[in-house]
């Protein structure tokens, strides 16, 4: 193999390495913490705002039902659900606008196949972001990202894989912000 | 097969190549316990996603794992020897086998293209999310590829190996 064949093999290492060194899992793109915008989501044919989970604290988790990471972490978030009820702790599960364009179940077909007992937790919600909060939220198209907001309506984390980062949100969801609003 | 199995015979009566592959096999095997269900914890290189290791992926660790073993002592012997050994092929599988699974389902490919997007406006952002679906949904086919690409490595440097001791005779 050439010289330059294995520097480009390097620099591709190296390119992946580097920004997991840095920190991939930090998605925020301004600092935090800052103002959740307000963005709609669809259930039930019916179209729903985030204002809807004001004063309360939770977790907006947009997700494409393709993506491994999103199937992983829904189990495990789904072995943490009575911790995560507990407290509160709202979640509203949204599969990504049009699932990315690939095919595949909506939010409510995702939970029931492979996280169930989610499906009967009263802190958990399941719905379909529209074109509008894709702009607002994910114009990137993560397959896999949440955002943690707390009851003033602040983005405090902005993140992916539950997987890896279950801790934080159970640490987010125990926490009571600095004002005490009750979630 | 019949070269694989020769080239391997007279590459393997020498200790030190032997030694070469177990440590390569001992090197490789956690390298892709580890990254195989990458796909699973957001791409990362994480501890962690040792737990999400099933039947497949660990039957495809091991496999790639000693076919890179065995590929390793092969090449080292051409070059010593004074030959060409064929490492395109070896460094497609290993980097397929690598990569696939640090790719789906990761913040890197939505970053690395909208970043591509903002300096090139013609390439679309949601190049990034395409390259993921497809990986997410044929990651068996793709780890299925870079174990024939190994395999095909070890019987074109297995082939040298023969060739290379005929000539001198």
């Amino acid at each position: 193999m050439p010289v330059h064949t294995w520097r480009l093999a390097l620099a591709l290492l190296m390119a992946v390495a580097a920004p997991v060194a840095a920190g991939m899992l930090d998605l925020a793109d301004r600092a935090l913490p800052y103002p959740m915008p307000d963005a709609t989501f669809t259930r039930d044919g019916q179209t729903h705002s985030l204002t809807e989970l004001k004063d309360r604290r939770y977790m907006l988790w947009l997700v494409s039902t393709w993506c491994h990471t999103c199937i992983a972490s829904l189990r495990v978030m789904e072995h943490a659900r009575n911790e995560l009820s507990r407290h509160g702790f709202q979640v509203l599960l949204v599969r990504n606008h049009d699932n990315d364009g690939a095919p595949g179940p909506d939010a409510h077909g995702f939970a029931r196949r492979f996280a169930p007992a989610l499906l009967d937790t009263s802190n958990w919600r399941f719905g379909e972001a529209s074109a509008q909060m894709k702009r607002q939220l994910n114009p990137r198209q993560y397959p896999d990202i949440y955002f943690l907001v707390d009851e003033r309506g602040l983005v405090q984390a902005v993140s992916t894989a539950p997987t890896v980062t279950l801790d934080m949100i159970l640490d987010f969801a125990r926490t009571k912000s600095a004002e005490g609003g009750t979630p | 097969m019949n070269t694989i199995l020769e080239a391997l015979r007279r590459v393997g009566v020498q200790g030190r190549y032997r030694w070469i592959a177990l440590a390569v096999f001992a090197l490789f095997l956690p390298l892709y316990l580890v990254t195989l269900p990458a796909s699973y914890v957001g791409g990362l290189i994480s501890l962690k996603a040792l737990t999400f290791l099933d039947a497949k992926l660990t039957a495809f660790a091991l496999v790639m794992a000693a076919l890179v073993a065995l590929l390793a002592p092969l090449m080292l012997y051409l070059i010593r020897h004074g030959h060409r050994s064929a490492k395109s092929t070896a460094a497609g599988g290993i980097l397929i086998g690598v990569f696939a699974p640090m790719l789906c389902c990761s913040p890197l490919l939505p970053l690395l293209m909208g970043s591509l997007a903002a300096l090139l406006p013609a390439l679309s952002g949601a190049a990034g999310i395409k390259v993921q679906y497809f990986i997410a949904t044929h990651q068996t086919e793709l780890l299925a590829a870079a174990v024939v690409l190994l395999v095909i490595a070890l019987y074109q440097n297995a082939r040298k190996v023969v060739q290379g001791a005929a000539c001198r005779i």
